[in-house]
């Protein structure tokens, strides 16, 4: 028989079903599923067209306009060295910018092909783990994030802005807060998805809050004067400005570190948010949705239909 | 729900549907281990809904699935599913979508290259985008990634469809070789020669699972077959429901309960037309329980 001898060929063996899955359902595990969904997400992000132009081509696009078009010069800032610190502020800003626009916009994209493809309708016959599934995207997500975001602090550099880490610390918060950052995105895309399933709405919706979240903060945080008074504070507590303002304190130089130099470059009031607080704040809002995001994967696509 | 030791699937008076709408309305099915059953029907009746409710894919609305006596859920590792369309992602080579699915099935193994090979599929093209295929590539690739998995239930979708008649033969080969070893092979098809395959063939239309049995019985419970050339404006008249089938072979139609045999073929004769009585073929099995009964 054909299939008798195809067997034999891959195993060597006429073993039974049950021996050769119990051999194999050890090695199945919660790690490698992570790893499979982690390769898949990160190799259909990268071989899209897409994420070329939104992901790494806007933000870069955004800060070449911003810093040509739109920065003061360097006597309305105090000098050349303010300048260099405002072009890196600005570029940790718009390198925030593109790791949403990763996360959010173009994770919820390739989700919401998944379930309305029907895709799931496979995926939930097999003994995956969710978490692993959600995990993996998250993780591949990071990665086009990080490099998103990379990109734009580096055309940064060139362009004249200079970064400075306030103390070594500085390293894990930053890291730290790209990584709870895009856990966020990486959240809001996948409730999205749950709750909308239409891959073309759910492709608007994360557009609109990615956009409306950067203006309504000023520019990630960077312009709190464009708000009224009495929403100045939502710069330290909105998590994307949170999360820009506090790498501007710890990845950039001077200008912030007085109350006179951070009103020179327009980032306060509100002061910039540099204690621990704002740090367990972030984390707070990345575990909440975070956790929302892991149960929403849990029950709306698998123990659920999403997209049915 | 009882279970014998040999059932692989029952299902009991299942209802799926979307929006309000059943489109399976109390559904029953059965498959055993060691079998191969072809859930025959139209498109549009509802046979990917029920292999995706034994896959656990989908949740029924309402009633029993059971696997092995167990819940879809319960047994994933033990059965794999091959979805028409649902699982390639173009992006990908075909390579690593086979890679991705290796890792999510304890029963996966390496038997995905031999199947290919067996279905004559280029592994030159293993290394290009999956959106570059053509459709018999991707089906082949899904049957690969399907049969590669060692598991005693085997569900498919429509396995043959756009398929060339060497790729329908060796893939008869392959499922009734799995379920020589034991396996319980349940596939999708509205493609009659699907059936030659099976051991139990389940007849789907939009009114549920309206017949199932082997293929032989199921033959003989259909009436027999009214097959005519020439001028043929009066078959009608003397078939079952007046429902007239074209085909290559002329126009076809089914006996109506207690007609005369010899009356009906001299009433043809006489209008010029060139008639003879048959036994139904599985076509004709297709068309009556899908258009007639």
């Amino acid at each position: 028989m054909v299939q008798n001898s195809l067997r034999n060929m891959a195993t060597g063996t006429e073993a039974t079903h049950d021996v050769a899955r119990e051999t194999d359902t050890a090695s199945a595990s919660w790690t490698m599923q992570t790893a499979a969904f982690a390769r898949r997400t990160l190799r259909a992000t990268l071989r899209s067209r897409a994420t070329l132009i939104w992901g790494f081509g806007f933000p870069a696009f955004w800060y070449v306009l911003t810093s040509v078009a739109f920065l003061p010069g360097a006597e309305a800032v105090g000098g050349a060295g303010n300048l260099a610190a405002v072009k890196a502020s600005t570029a940790v800003a718009l390198g925030l910018f593109g790791a949403l626009t990763v996360t959010l916009v173009l994770f919820a994209s390739g989700l919401g092909r998944d379930v309305g493809e029907k895709r799931y309708r496979k995926l939930r016959s097999l003994p995956v783990a969710p978490s692993a599934d959600f995990a993996g995207r998250y993780l591949a997500g990071l990665s086009v994030a990080a490099s998103s975001y990379v990109l734009v602090l580096i055309l940064g550099y060139f362009d004249g802005a200079r970064y400075a880490l306030q103390s070594p610390v500085s390293v894990l918060v930053v890291v730290g807060s790209l990584a709870l950052f895009s856990l966020i995105g990486v959240s809001l895309a996948v409730l999205v998805t749950v709750l909308v399933s239409d891959a073309e709405m759910i492709v608007g919706i994360t557009n609109a809050v990615l956009l409306v979240t950067y203006f309504l903060t000023g520019y990630n945080g960077l312009m709190p004067g464009l708000l009224p008074d009495r929403a100045r504070f939502l710069v330290n507590v909105a998590p994307n400005a949170l999360a820009a303002r506090l790498q501007v304190w710890h990845l950039t130089d001077v200008p912030a570190t007085t109350p006179e130099g951070a009103a020179s470059t327009g980032l306060a009031p509100p002061a910039l948010p540099i204690g621990p607080e704002y740090v367990a704040l972030l984390l707070a809002w990345a575990l909440a949705l975070g956790a929302a995001a892991a149960v929403a994967m849990d029950r709306g696509i698998y123990r659920g239909e999403g997209g049915e | 729900m009882t279970v014998s030791a040999d059932a692989a699937v029952r299902v009991r008076d299942l209802r799926k549907g979307f929006g309000g709408e059943h489109v399976l309305d109390g559904v029953d099915l059965d498959a055993e281990r060691g079998e191969v059953t072809v859930l025959l029907g139209p498109n549009g009746a509802g046979k990917t809904l029920l292999l995706s409710c034994v896959a656990g894919g989908l949740h029924p609305d309402a009633g029993d699935v059971s696997v092995f006596g167990e819940s879809p859920s319960a047994a994933r590792a033990d059965l794999t599913f091959g979805l028409q369309d649902g699982m390639l992602v173009p992006q990908l080579t075909g390579r690593e979508n086979v890679a991705f699915f290796r890792d999510l099935h304890p029963g996966a193994t390496d038997r995905w290259r031999d199947v290919l090979t067996e279905l004559d599929f280029d592994e030159d093209a293993l290394d290009r985008e999956v959106r570059d295929y053509s459709g018999g590539m991707k089906r082949k690739l899904e049957l690969a990634i399907t049969l590669a998995v060692d598991a005693p239930l085997v569900l498919l979708d429509e396995p043959t469809a756009a398929l060339d008649m060497t790729a329908v033969e060796t893939v008869h080969s392959l499922l009734a070789d799995r379920a020589a070893d034991g396996d319980a092979v349940v596939l999708s098809s509205h493609l009659p020669v699907d059936a030659d395959l099976a051991d139990s063939v389940a007849v789907v239309t939009e009114r549920g699972v309206v017949a199932q049995d082997d293929p032989e019985t199921l033959r003989s419970a259909v009436p027999p077959v009214v097959r005519a050339h020439g001028p043929v404006d009066g078959l009608a008249e003397h078939v079952r429901d007046g429902r007239v089938f074209r085909g290559d072979d002329g126009r076809r139609g089914f006996l109506p309960d207690g007609a005369d045999r010899d009356a009906v073929v001299d009433a043809l004769a006489a209008d010029g037309v060139d008639v003879r009585i048959t036994d139904p073929t599985v076509s004709d099995l297709f068309d009556y329980h899908v258009h007639v009964a």
